[in-house]
């Protein structure tokens, strides 16, 4: 046969049987063809190579040497990857892909809008430095976590080797504060009161939009950073990679998805409108208007024993719905969500205890005489928590406890933003995208109420309220007409006196302080008027039995 | 309740999705590639041929019936015929009358690009569109009609005397003579003359018979020849998407029956819309009804791959059982651990290759065969669900406790209600 041959030769061959075999089936020869090649090449690579079907597809960019120039995070003690407070402060729970920034353009920002962090950096906006339990140094502030870019379908899994810099659970759940000898302590599972998440998204939409943020100024700072680390500047693809970047982040911040937030009050450090950001962001629904912000809640005991509902409506009693739904919340997309380790840090937060009380213990007699005033004024609602048994006792006697309190009167605007239609949306998108059941939200009922919860550190839990309107307990119990009007929010300094955290200073040390104004829609002190009829003795009495909880 | 019905009912929802999303793609290739208007084009192309054909055109029967001993090159022949087909469909469908202005706007003169707009066009059309080019030619009619037509008898049968049929024909449609370019394409000298003299059959009269009696035929055999185009297309489309997500139906069924079906039925509601949106019952040469497709929602493909998507299916090549099998065997995974003997891996294999060629039969019977199916299944649990109730409550009624101990259905609403979470009944203080 020569070579002249072979193309009739495989025609004759080949292609005949396959057109035969594929007119018999109805098909032709192409139609056959195609499948049997993919299945022949699937089949080699699965036999052959199972390893590469076995991991993320890894799209490293061709291995950017900046990449490898980021700071790596140096130990201070071994790390366990099964460490569940690790795993809670540093992995990343699926936010990097949409809201995540790349690290170099995360490190530059302060030099290219100095006038927006004061010279402090990202702690202007509440996100301090880590402290040394874990690592010695980290190349980004407590809260955030540095990982690849990944996509986490089960169908397909891709992993983008540009790292980028993100909000994780313990952004908005690992509290700060300075204890009794003056040390500043980080608790996992505290509300994060002192960082101020809207204010960091608003700078980054903000800036992606100015004129100072282009290609050229982009580019030339970066080359700096990599200077400070002894680095080589950018390479001319990488010089690509962030042309690309820059104008992506333009584009993507064109529309201001979160122009909604300018017609409401500023949040201030420790709060978020987590349902109403979902609701405008990413379900698209109309602007309802509803101011629905809320205090960082607290995460511990999370398990259905202690708390069967979720949320201050308690419109939900589903732990998927919950985790997932806050990945969503501050970015995350459906296929990004890190549902491995969001779990994870569930299942240990439903038996992750609350924290003991960190300053000088109360008087036990205090304590003693405190128990029977709760027992009697706020047990009924709250239920009875035991820090020894880490759970509720008693709980034939309190069976209001986990039900929606109507009557409670504080701020409605919360329960208003989530009525049974935007349940209906969230479910269907939830449901849809492979998150959370199909029923897994209830929608308020209107008029609606809050939950009644327990009370486990709730010293820790300050301010207090659903919309964090309350600074103190002492304040809690004066009737809602008495309540101050105007305090200020963020400093980590704590009153041990009053059961909060100090909040008649407007600064802290040379931090300025947020000014939280109750006149304000959806920043309303009213209501829970429960407890305010006690006397003076009472009330002293009932704040030493609150800090044992 | 009933695991084997669930798992048949969850199945066919899963084969329902991958059926629709094939369906999607199925009909993005059809509009990208305008298969509609390429379908209409070639019955056009059929008409005029058959038309020529009928009447033993010369020059057609010299492409079509080639002598075998002849040495002559018909490339030139065959290009013109060709041509000419394509003059008569590009007028046809580029006619203004078969498009809104704003097509006419959009695509200025190119017939090209108007022929792609249009999916259907029915015989009367069809005759009227001629009629239109027949007296728009240069020479309105022939200078001695009866002389013209003394040689030409017509084969076809006279047309009926009533019906919509005889509308087709009008005094004087045997004076109008077809467009030249029809058949001269490249233009000739006096081609009104060399029309007359060669082709005497080129009236509108002899055209609108033809049409009248064949269009049906040629309409039928293009929409069958459509349909089979879409079936390959989407055997190819259900095996490619077969690859490309590792849909073996086999681990499909294991995995659905191991959690009894698992809650991929409650999908049905959304399915059904897909489907509705796809118009998975209809795949024929239809027209198109500007009022349906003006109210018609888009099917979402993002939707139908998400529901693909649903960790409960186990679908996807990357953490795959057959990946996993493959891993132990070879040990080169960093987390396989038990090492698989090579029958296992082979009857794995085997099972799985099995699964994928099953899955590729069972796709290219298409969405409508697993929407009826699984219309199908879950009639059968409505009905099997209301069998059981009958039945316990027949056996409540003959074997319950009775006397006055008995509870009555009252107490037991009151039972239920007191067994409900406390949460939801939301009392107020």
């Amino acid at each position: 046969m020569d070579s002249g041959s072979l193309p009739n030769w495989l025609k004759g061959r080949l292609l005949s049987p396959v057109r035969s075999i594929a007119r018999g089936l109805g098909s032709t020869w192409w139609g056959m063809t195609v499948p049997i090649l993919g299945l022949l090449g699937m089949s080699y690579v699965v036999t052959q190579h199972p390893e590469s079907l076995s991991r993320p597809i890894a799209i490293d960019l061709f291995k950017l040497p900046s990449e490898e120039a980021i700071p790596k995070s140096v130990e201070a003690r071994s790390i366990d990857e099964n460490d569940p407070v690790w795993r809670f402060r540093y992995v990343d729970t699926g936010t990097e892909f949409r809201a995540g920034i790349p690290y170099w353009i995360f490190r530059i920002m302060p030099k290219i809008f100095p006038e927006d962090f004061q010279g402090r950096g990202y702690d202007y906006f509440g996100f301090t430095e880590d402290d040394q339990q874990y690592y010695r140094s980290r190349p980004v502030p407590r809260g955030m976590s540095l990982s690849d870019t990944s996509l986490r379908s089960q169908l397909l899994q891709i992993r983008f080797s540009l790292k980028r810099v993100s909000i994780n659970c313990s952004g908005c759940h690992q509290g700060e504060y300075w204890d009794a000898k003056g040390e500043r302590k980080l608790q996992p599972g505290m509300p994060n009161h002192s960082a101020n998440l809207q204010a960091f998204k608003q700078f980054f939409g903000r800036a992606f939009q100015s004129p100072k943020f282009e290609v050229g100024r982009v580019i030339s700072e970066i080359d700096a950073a990599l200077a400070e680390e002894g680095r080589p500047p950018l390479i001319w693809r990488e010089k690509l990679v962030y042309a690309g970047l820059v104008q992506a982040m333009k584009e993507f911040t064109k529309v201001n998805a979160g122009a909604w937030m300018d017609s409401r009050p500023d949040n201030g450090p420790g709060r978020i409108d987590p349902f109403n950001a979902v609701k405008f962001e990413v379900l698209g629904v109309p602007d309802d208007h509803t101011v629905a912000t809320l205090d960082f809640p607290s995460v511990w005991n999370q398990r259905p024993g202690i708390r069967s509902w979720h949320h201050f409506d308690g419109n939900t009693a589903d732990s998927s719905a919950r985790n997932y739904g806050s990945v969503i919340g501050v970015g995350g997309i459906a296929t990004s969500v890190n549902k491995d380790i969001v779990s994870k840090n569930g299942k240990w937060l439903d038996e992750f205890p609350s924290p003991k009380y960190p300053f000088s213990a109360p008087d036990p007699a205090a304590v003693a005489r405190g128990t029977e005033v709760f027992k009697q004024t706020c047990a009924p609602c709250h239920g009875v928590f035991d820090r020894s048994k880490n759970d509720l006792v008693e709980r034939e006697k309190w069976p209001l406890f986990m039900t929606v309190d109507l009557a409670v009167g504080t701020d409605p605007e919360r329960w208003k933003a989530f009525l049974p239609a935007t349940a209906e949306a969230l479910n269907r998108f939830g449901f849809n995208n492979n998150l959370w059941p199909r029923q897994a939200f209830r929608g308020s009922a209107d008029p609606g109420g809050y939950l009644r919860g327990p009370l486990d550190g709730i010293w820790a839990r300050a301010p207090y309220l659903h919309n964090g309107s309350v600074p103190n307990i002492a304040e809690l119990l004066k009737p809602p007409a008495e309540r101050v009007k105007v305090f200020f929010r963020g400093n980590r300094h704590y009153d041990e006196a009053l059961l909060g955290w100090v909040s008649d200073q407007p600064t802290e040390g040379t931090k300025e302080l947020f000014k939280y104004d109750t006149s304000l829609i959806g920043n309303w002190n009213v209501g829970h008027d429960y407890g305010t009829n006690l006397n003076a003795g009472q009330r002293t009495d009932l704040i030493a039995y609150l800090k044992t909880l | 309740m009933f695991p084997l019905l669930e798992t048949a009912i969850a199945f066919a929802a899963a084969m329902l999705t991958a059926s629709l999303l094939v369906s999607a793609v199925v009909q993005a290739i059809q509009s990208a590639g305008s298969y509609r208007a390429d379908t209409v084009s070639g019955l056009l192309r059929s008409v005029i041929h058959g038309f020529r054909s009928f009447y033993n055109d010369p020059d057609l029967l010299a492409v079509d019936y080639v002598d075998p001993s002849s040495s002559d090159d018909l490339a030139p022949a065959r290009g013109r015929v060709f041509a000419g087909e394509r003059a008569f469909v590009a007028d046809i469908l580029a006619d203004p009358t078969l498009h809104a202005r704003g097509d006419s706007l959009s695509y200025g003169d190119d017939p090209a690009q108007q022929a792609l707009l249009v999916e259907y066009i029915s015989g009367a059309d069809l005759i009227a569109i001629a009629r239109n080019h027949a007296e728009s030619a240069p020479v309105m009619q022939a200078a001695d009609p009866v002389v013209r037509m003394a040689n030409v008898s017509s084969p076809l049968p006279p047309p009926a005397e009533s019906g919509s049929v005889t509308i087709l024909a009008r005094p004087g449609d045997e004076q109008l003579l077809l467009p030249t370019t029809w058949f001269y394409p490249k233009g000739t000298e006096d081609a009104v003359h060399k029309l007359q003299a060669d082709k005497p059959y080129a009236t509108l009269e002899k055209f609108a018979e033809y049409v009248q009696h064949w269009f049906p035929t040629f309409e039928a055999t293009a929409s069958q020849a459509f349909k089979n185009r879409i079936r390959r297309l989407t055997q190819v489309v259900a095996c490619s998407l077969v690859i490309l997500l590792n849909i073996d139906s086999v681990g499909l069924a294991v995995t659905l029956y191991r959690n009894s079906g698992g809650s991929y039925a409650e999908r049905v509601p959304e399915l059904q819309q897909q489907a509705a949106h796809l118009g998975v019952a209809k795949v024929d040469l239809e027209p198109v009804s500007t009022e349906s497709s003006a109210q018609a929602t888009p099917a979402d493909p993002a939707l139908l791959l998400s529901a693909l998507d649903d960790p409960t299916l186990g679908l996807g090549w990357q953490g795959s059982a057959i990946v996993d099998t493959w891993c132990s065997h070879t040990g080169k995974c960093p987390s396989s651990k038990v090492s698989l003997g090579r029958w296992q891996t082979a009857s794995a294999t085997i099972l799985w290759l099995f699964g994928l060629i099953l899955s590729c039969a069972l796709l290219s019977l298409g969405a409508p065969f697993w929407y009826n199916a699984l219309a199908g299944l879950l009639n059968l649990r409505s009905v099997v669900q209301t069998k059981n109730e009958q039945a316990d409550a027949i056996k409540a009624k003959y074997s319950g406790p009775s006397g006055p101990n008995a509870p009555r259905p009252a107490a037991a609403a009151v039972a239920v209600v007191q067994t409900a979470p406390p949460a939801i009944q939301q009392e107020s203080q």
